[in-house]
Order: structure tokens, then sequence, then C-alpha cells
């Protein structure tokens, strides 16, 4: 998305080209996907915006709030809450989802057979055919009361380490953080695998000659030449942890136990379809895409990364 | 004599790193295995949970609570011919609406990138880039406005609903990664097939796809993961029985069985096995289609 994809040729509207279609055709076949775009995500769009000013309630007229909503938001206990929580899985999920997927990348990346590497990664990739929905179900079994975390403990006769995980107000964020343990998400890892395999050889074998050990070839060579994934998956997770609640919403439903694992995008749910304050919904969408577009232009300035050029 | 010496040399040569420096050795030696069991350990704990359920999924109360960990016999099929009568209604409406959305998104994909990739057009620049800006939008955040709108248009609890938005947002995706895969396509094989009297339409069906179809594969798989998943677009726009999709359905079906484990497992395992197939038998495009995903950012 980097490049511009128009560069080479300055288009010339001299009337048709040679043996280009009548232009009544081309945009004949454009109208319809671009309507649907218009109609399914123009048009909600410019509602948020417009929204986000208004107090807005189902059935009723909306009506002109300035600021109001974001007055409001600033002093509202809850959402303050659902901030600082966020704070708290973003950072735990952010350095957990970026080191666990590498070092297996790093571990299938030394597997010597190609065929064992690869039945790895397919391996890595296969939970994925579980529906996200049913994958919280089963994290929701395994910190229930008969489930698999509970019996484990008590196999160990750790019966004083078991909690309700969930409804246990000083374990629940953690517990919903702890989804997905240990972490090793297929798409991360494929990520991270491409970006090594990428790595030229030359400069592998350059290393190895200069008799960098196999920590210090991870850190100083592995790290910095795959900053471009890094930043990605950075940009991804950052993405997924401020948008995604459909695992708080499986796991608590409502962001208990009190407002223990209320993130920002299920109070924005809440208000919208249980609250009905929908203008106030709309407040908190903006500022969670004002924030996510911030992080990503200032990220993408402050990382740069430029690809390897063996050219050079 | 002569000979003696040298093999014995030979010999010492061989086996001399051993002897050499035996620390060094077993050092890289204990690491490399550390490294392989830490590998074993995290594929484990990955599947441990999927393991334990597909053996709960068979067995009844009274053996969920007796053997915990272990399989038990006889096993209990019915949780699966249970979970499936309760299931199967939600599993045909997801097929349904995934193989729709998917046929949507790669035709409409299919046009915008050949158009954009090969002609010239006033607007062009426009079009192209107000609809890649609608990948920087997150869906999650237009939910409320989204939800209100297609409840003016009176779509609410039809599959239309869950169709035309995924067509149109998904489809951008799909566009992206056409256009740059036709733009690296060969222009002079377009170009013989015009003096050829081709038109637009036969150009995509006769050059364009049939050269394209690891991507087309790809389009079509991102589209599978995206729509099969998705929970709370289906969530809030559906609620009668009759349209709804998988993964809501999961939700109810969750609360009519309740405690009864093994339905409830055998009814998780079902919900898998629709993907599962597609994986069997397109484990390439699909890895390749987590991985592309990508891009979005």
């Amino acid at each position: 998305m980097n490049s511009t994809p128009f560069r080479r040729a300055r288009p010339r509207y001299s009337g048709r080209a040679a043996g280009q279609p009548p232009l009544w055709l081309i945009y004949a076949l454009l109208f319809v996907p671009i309507a649907l775009l218009i109609v399914f995500n123009y048009v909600p769009a410019a509602s948020a915006l417009f929204h986000a000013f208004t107090h807005w309630d189902p059935g009723r007229p909306s009506a002109w709030a300035g600021l109001d909503n974001f007055q409001q938001l600033l002093d509202d206990p809850v959402f303050l809450k659902s901030l600082k929580n966020l704070c708290k899985l973003g950072i735990f999920v952010f350095i957990v989802n970026l080191t666990a997927p590498f070092l297996v990348a790093e571990m299938i990346f030394h597997l010597r057979s190609e065929r064992w590497s690869y039945a790895s990664r397919v391996a890595l990739v296969l939970p994925m055919i579980v529906p996200g929905v049913v994958v919280f179900m089963i994290w929701q079994y395994i910190y229930s009361d008969a489930g698999i975390l509970t019996a484990f403990l008590e196999g160990l006769g750790l019966n004083n380490w078991i909690y309700g995980w969930l409804s246990h107000p000083k374990t629940a964020l953690w517990a919903v953080a702890c989804v997905g343990f240990p972490f090793a998400h297929g798409f991360n890892v494929l990520v991270y695998y491409a970006g090594l395999t990428n790595i030229p050889v030359s400069i592998l074998e350059a290393a190895e000659v200069d008799g960098l050990g196999a920590a210090g070839k991870i850190m100083r060579l592995h790290v910095p030449l795959i900053l471009s994934q890094i930043r990605l998956l950075t940009i991804v997770t950052m993405i997924g942890v401020t948008n995604g609640f459909e695992s708080v919403y499986i796991l608590t439903r409502d962001g208990g136990p009190g407002y223990e694992t209320m993130v920002p995008g299920l109070y924005m749910f809440l208000n919208g379809f249980v609250f009905d304050r929908m203008g106030y919904a709309a407040a908190i969408g903006l500022l969670l895409l004002v924030f996510l577009l911030t992080f990503t232009v200032l990220f993408n300035r402050l990382v740069r990364t430029e690809d390897y050029d063996p050219g050079t | 004599m002569t000979l003696e010496p040298s093999i014995s040399e030979q010999i010492e040569t061989a086996i001399a790193p051993h002897h050499v420096q035996p620390r060094g050795m077993s050092r890289i030696y204990l690491w490399s295995v550390t490294w392989r069991l830490g590998f074993i350990l995290i594929l484990f704990l990955t599947f441990f949970p999927f393991v334990f359920l597909v053996i709960t999924s068979l067995k009844d109360t009274h053996q969920f609570y007796h053997t915990f960990w272990l399989p038990a016999w006889p096993m209990t099929w019915s949780n699966y011919t249970q979970a499936f009568t309760d299931l199967n209604g939600y599993i045909l409406n997801s097929i349904f609406v995934t193989a729709t959305s998917i046929f949507g998104i790669v035709v409409c994909s299919t046009i915008t990138g050949f158009l954009f990739a090969r002609y010239r057009f006033p607007g062009r620049e426009l079009l192209y880039y107000m609809m890649l800006a609608m990948l920087m939008v997150p869906g999650a955040l237009m939910l409320i406005p989204q939800f209100v709108w297609v409840q003016q248009l009176g779509l609410l609890n039809t599959y239309s609903v869950m169709v035309l938005p995924y067509i149109a947002g998904m489809q951008v995706m799909g566009m992206f990664l056409l256009r740059s895969f036709f733009s690296q396509i060969d222009q002079a094989l377009f170009e013989s097939a015009q003096v050829d009297g081709a038109g637009v339409f036969r150009e995509i069906w006769h050059i364009a796809l049939p050269l394209s179809k690891p991507v087309l594969g790809v389009v079509a798989i991102m589209s599978a993961l995206g729509v099969w998943n998705s929970f709370l677009w289906p969530l809030v726009t559906v609620s009668g029985e009759d349209v709804m999709v998988l993964t809501v359905g999961m939700l109810r079906y969750n609360g009519r069985v309740a405690h009864q484990y093994g339905p409830m497992f055998a009814g998780y395992v079902i919900s898998a096995i629709p993907l599962g197939i597609l994986f069997v038998f397109f484990t390439r495009a699909f890895m390749r289609g987590i991985t592309s995903g990508a891009l979005k950012a």
C-alpha cells in the first residue's frame, strides 16, 4: 500500500484509448461495487461522525449537542475505568502477542527439515478453523468450576489457588487477558516466519563466519531485519485490542464483576444497544477511531523501516 | 607399515571433534534440546484444550465427572446427533451466507480490480482511493450507525443484511490484491485478445481469471474466514431463528445445554467442521489467505 499504484503513466483522457471499452460500460460495471460501498460504508461512517455530536436516542430525532458527549465521557467513571483496563490489557496483550509468536517462529525457522517446518506451521494455523466465538466459549469453560484449570490445580493439590477467575474482581481482567494461552497465534507466527525466511542467506552466513552466537544472532540480526513485520504486527495487535470486545462480551457479557473487565468497545456496544444512548456510543467510537489513526500515523513515522536491498 | 599410521590418523581426526570440545558441544546440544522441548510444550499447550474438547464431547455426564482427563467408554455418540439436530439450521444458514458473500466479493473485486488495473478513465484515481480509504475504518466502530441504517432500510432479519455489507466491505481487500496481480500480467496477452475481438468480459473470463487462480483462492479464503467468524453484526441484526447464523446460534445453543458438557462440546466440534473441510482441501490457499490479510494494515 506504500507504493503509488499509478506512478508510471499519467492518465491521458484524450477520448478513448485504442481497444478500451466505451466509458459508459466501465462506469456501469463500477456502479454496483461503488454503490454498495457508499450505501453500507460511507453513509454509516458519515452518520457516525455526525451523531457523535448529537443526543441520539432510538425512536426520537437526534438533537445537536456539540461537544456534550465528549465532555460527559471525560467525567464518566465507567469510561475512565474502561480506558484504564484497555491500557493494562493492551500492554499485556501487546507484549505477549509479539514475543511468544516470535519465539515460536524462531523455533520453526531453526528446524532443519523443511517437511517438519511446514507441518508445524500447518499445525499452528489449524486452530483457526474453530470460530472465534467458540474459542472464547472454550475459555469460559476452562475458567469455570468444572473446567480444566480448576481440575489441574486440584490435581496438584493447590486448592487455595482456585478462584472463580472470571467473577473475582482481582483476577477477572487477567483471565480475559490470558485467553489464547500460550499465544502461539498462527497469523503472527506466519508473519514472523515469512520475515525470517526473507533474510538473505548471505547475511546469515556472514554472521556465522563472524562467530555470532545463537542469542546474538537473534537479537542483533533477526530482530532488526524483521522490523517491518514487527511494525505490522504492532499495528494489527493495537487495532485488534482497541476494537475487540467479543472476548469480553462472551466471557463476562457486561464487563463485570463491577466494571473490572469493561473495555471502551464493549462500553460503546452497551451504550448503543442496551442503554439506548446512541449519540454517546458514537462519540466513543469516534474517540477510538481518532486514537487508532493517530497511533498508526505516529508509529509509522517513528519506526521507519527500509526493506533490505541486496543491490546496495 | 606405512599405511597403518595414516589410517589411525584419519580415525583420530574423524573422531577428534567429539573429544576436543566436550563442553562446547554439550552446551550446543543442551541448547537445541531445550529449544525443541519448549517448542513441543507450546504445541502441546496450544492443542490440549482442543483434544480435551473432542474427548469430552464423547462422554455422558456421569463419565465427565468420574473420568475427567481420560477418554471413557462406551462413547456417547448421541451427543453429536443431539448437537447436530440443534445446530444444522444455523450451519446451513452460515454456509449459505458465506457462499453468497464469497461469490459477490469475488465477482465485485474481479471486475473493479480488472478495470482499475487495465483501463484509464476520468475519476479512476478518485474512485480507487475512495475504495481503499474504507480499509482504514475498523468495522466495529461503525456498528451502531450501520445498524440504525439497515433498520431504516428494513433489512433486519434477512439474509441480505448479512450478505450485502460483507460484500461492500470485503471487496476492497480483494480489489486491492487482484488489481496488483492483474497489472503484473503481460498486457500483450490482453491486447492480442482485443485484436481477435474479445470484449471486457471475455478478457476477464478467458485470460485474467485462469491466470489468477491462486490469488482468487486467497481472496475467497480470506472472505470465508471473515464472514464465517463474524459475530457482532449478525448478533445485532438478526434475532429470528430461521435466518440465524452459526456464531450467534452457538450462543443460544450454549445457553440451552448449559452444564451438559458432552452435547455442548459436540456442538463446538461440529462448529469447526465446515472450515476444517475447507482447510483440508485448500491448505496452501488457506495459509496464504491468512497472511495476506496482513496487507490490511
